[in-house]
């Protein structure tokens, strides 16, 4: 319904009023040929994403303009997707172009924009399917909240990508040196999770990932897939809301946060039904509101520049062990935050250090996640002959399960419009830590109905890639 | 909150005329205060376009808007802001930095960056004066500005330069600065720099930039500048298409928010 709204609203903006300056028509074209291959047996190639995306601006006048960014994706090889193209549901505005699991075409932004004054403050208003980008940090999202994630790669490089972006209404003002937004977003999308038997699919083995599984005496448990719920667009629980305000105090960029939505993750319910005269697990992805209260800031000394953010959220579902408990969930708040240091003390170089820590308050031995878990980043990036060469590291660790994720790269741009990226994403660890599932080999999990619930291979996604873009702009 | 900025501005041209009147040769910190004081207008806005010029390969273009007000006087400390918008070639476009120069004040410079890319705003610290603004021949402390309390002043002598004898002076930082000294040729009737030589440490010939000037409504305003990274063999050439002043810019044009949301 919020969606149908929000795109009544942007066709009515071919009448928009005002018109002081002449329409103008925008445009950005790239075209992206992103293939990678894995460095561990098989050796073969992970994917071959040739992508066009075409993004318009139409500014009709000094107020208004209309924003309009989509791709057409083809993979001749599509491990990202798995053999179902029907598994699980795509967000509103991807489609599998021909029921194909190799062609996706996607509408990845529709927005109008107004922009102005009422009273003494600035306003800018955008409505329609947009991204919102809180915060700052690598590798992890933390504050970066706002927009539902695709993990069919993990935890991509490019959040651009990776976020998914969603129907709704944003305000933006300035006034009295203070910078504030509210957001309010209709429609509600699930984190786009890999297909299980897809590159990416999160390992079984994965710690707070699945609780734990009932099993008839001297059998091993047996799961069955369900239908994930979903929250009822009647209910208003398909809403979410929330905003922003912010300043500088003293030197210190600052800003506090509100959202409120359904989670788009969610967590695993177990329900235990009785299957051939013994028993099985019915697992499905349980969504529950989430509030979250958010903060960041930012100050820079000499070289540093010191910054943080963070959210504390209320409700948060977390998977337990206790084949007593009735579904295998239970909320907890929880605190997550960043703390980063960027340093430019020499000029071709770019240093981060970043410590990201997870908090779960009032946590009991039966919850699968430990209490604190701890991250650390190091990115260095280079900028060589004049933006040019930009060699670059990235390294997450995460403390707990001494496991790693490790992203050498370098990027040549060979003109304004031509660049390649040739890379690696590698992963260590066991396979019950987030980053080291993508080390180890997925197990069997068996199915009620006999063989593997998917199948277990391959895992072990570590790849190394090249990526080609060439993009180009032109006006009307 | 700007009439001590505008009783700065009235004295220092009172002096000037002092200056011009007398005909004696001024000294160092004296010309640096007539370039400072010059008329510049409340605020300006400019369109230009950038040229990168490697001594060999390819030049790259790049069209800008840049947004400027003048802050002396004001109450937090404020020397002047500065906003400047990419708005071509496609790679870069949006991308936008903001400083708001604390000059003369004993703080230090703000700095933000957009970055389409990442569609993020990231403080980056003060402290990296030398690094280069976007492929450019510009650091990011050219781009600042400095109050002539900044530095010791020496009128070194006069020179002939493109046919108008100039005063020139060497500037010596008294602080933090990625340069060891500036030697800036002053045009003596507009009080408009010329030119000016960047040492590096060591006394070594960094770069030196080259700036032509209009009068637009009445104020003399940038027509063309050209910085020749001596050490770097490289070019940067910035041609101005449009200048416009006293616009009424407010706050809101040079906060954080308007790099992501561009300037209405």
């Amino acid at each position: 319904m919020g969606r149908r709204l929000a795109l009544a609203i942007l066709l009515g903006l071919g009448q928009a009023p005002g018109a002081d300056a002449a329409p103008s028509l925008d445009g950005t074209v790239y075209f992206e040929s992103d293939t990678a291959w894995r460095v561990y047996s098989p050796r073969r190639a992970q994917k071959s994403q040739n992508r066009i995306a075409p993004e318009l601006t139409l500014q009709l006048n000094d107020d208004w303009g209309v924003h309009a960014h989509g791709w057409l994706l083809y993979d001749p090889i599509a491990r990202l997707n798995g053999p179902d193209p029907d598994f699980g549901e795509f967000p509103v505005d991807r489609w599998n172009v021909g029921g194909s699991r190799h062609v996706e075409a996607e509408l990845r932004e529709l927005y109008a924009d107004w922009r102005g004054r009422v009273g003494g403050a600035r306003l800018d208003v955008r409505l329609g399917k947009q991204q919102v980008v809180w915060g700052q940090s690598f590798g992890l999202r933390v504050l970066d909240v706002v927009n539902p994630q695709d993990f069919r790669e993990f935890i991509l490089d490019d959040f651009v990508t990776a976020r998914t972006p969603t129907w709704g209404a944003r305000l933006d003002g300035f006034a009295g040196g203070l910078t504030f937004q509210a957001l309010a977003f209709p429609d509600w999308e699930p984190d786009d999770l890999a297909d299980p038997e897809s590159e990416f699919a999160f390992s079984q083995n994965l710690r707070g990932l699945f609780p734990g599984l009932a099993a008839a005496p001297g059998r091993a448990p047996t799961v069955i897939l369900g239908e994930d719920e979903k929250p009822v667009d009647a209910s208003g629980q398909a809403w979410s809301f929330g905003g922003r305000v912010g300043g500088v105090f003293r030197g210190v960029d600052w800003g506090l946060f509100y959202w409120d939505r359904t989670d788009p993750l969610g967590a695993f319910e177990r329900r235990v039904v009785p299957v051939d005269g013994g028993i099985s697990n019915v697992l499905r992805r349980r969504h529950r509101r989430l509030r979250s209260g958010g903060f960041s800031f930012s100050a820079a000394v000499a070289n540093f520049t010191l910054w943080g953010e963070g959210t504390v959220s209320g409700g948060r579902q977390f998977v337990v062990d206790d084949l007593g408990d009735s579904d295998g969930i239970v909320q907890r708040p929880d605190l997550q935050y960043a703390l980063g240091l960027d340093w430019n003390g020499w000029s071709p170089l770019f240093a981060n250090l970043q410590f990201i820590q997870y908090v779960i308050f009032d946590h009991d031995s039966r919850i699968q996640l430990d209490a604190f878990r701890h991250f650390l980043s190091v990115l260095l990036r280079f900028d060589l002959l004049g933006e040019t060469l930009f060699p670059q590291l990235f390294v997450l660790y995460g403390v707990e399960d001494n496991e790693s994720m490790l992203r050498p790269s370098i990027e040549w741009r060979a003109t304004d419009r031509l660049s390649l990226v040739l890379g690696a994403d590698l992963f260590t660890g066991p396979s019950t830590g987030l980053l080291g599932q993508f080390s180890a080999r997925r197990s069997c999990v068996p199915a009620a109905t006999g063989g593997c619930l998917f199948d277990p291979f391959p895992g072990r996604p570590s790849r190394v890639f090249l990526r080609f873009r060439y993009e180009f702009g032109f006006g009307l | 909150m700007r009439t001590p900025a505008s009783a700065g501005l009235l004295l220092a041209a009172l002096a000037a005329g002092a200056i011009a009147a007398d005909d004696a040769p001024p000294d160092g910190r004296a010309v640096m205060t007539l370039v400072d004081a010059r008329p510049r207008g409340p605020d300006e806005r400019l369109a230009a376009r950038w040229r990168l010029i490697p001594k060999s390969g390819r030049e790259r273009v790049r069209e800008t808007r840049t947004y400027w007000r003048d802050r002396r006087g004001d109450d937090e400390g404020l020397h002047s802001q500065r906003l400047i918008i990419f708005d071509a070639p496609a790679p870069v476009k949006d991308t936008a930095f903001l400083v708001h120069s604390r000059a003369g004040a004993g703080g230090e410079d703000r700095r933000w960056v957009y970055l389409p890319a990442l569609r993020k705003v990231r403080r980056i610290a003060s402290g990296d004066r030398d690094k280069l603004f976007a492929g450019s021949d510009f650091s990011y402390e050219d781009l600042s500005e400095r109050a002539v309390g900044e530095d010791e002043h020496r009128l070194l002598r006069r020179e002939e330069l493109d046919g108008v004898v100039h005063w020139v002076v060497e500037s010596t930082p008294k602080g933090e600065s990625g340069y060891e000294r500036r030697v800036v040729y002053v045009h003596p009737e507009r009080h408009t720099p010329s030119r000016i030589d960047f040492y590096a440490r060591g006394d070594r010939l960094e770069k030196t930039l080259r700036i032509r000037w209009q009068q637009v409504d009445g104020i003399w305003a940038w027509r063309e500048l050209e910085m020749d990274g001596v050490r770097r063999k490289h070019r940067t050439r910035i041609e101005v298409q449009s200048v416009e002043h006293d616009l009424g810019l407010t706050d809101d044009v040079f906060a954080e928010s308007a790099l992501r949301h561009g300037v209405p």
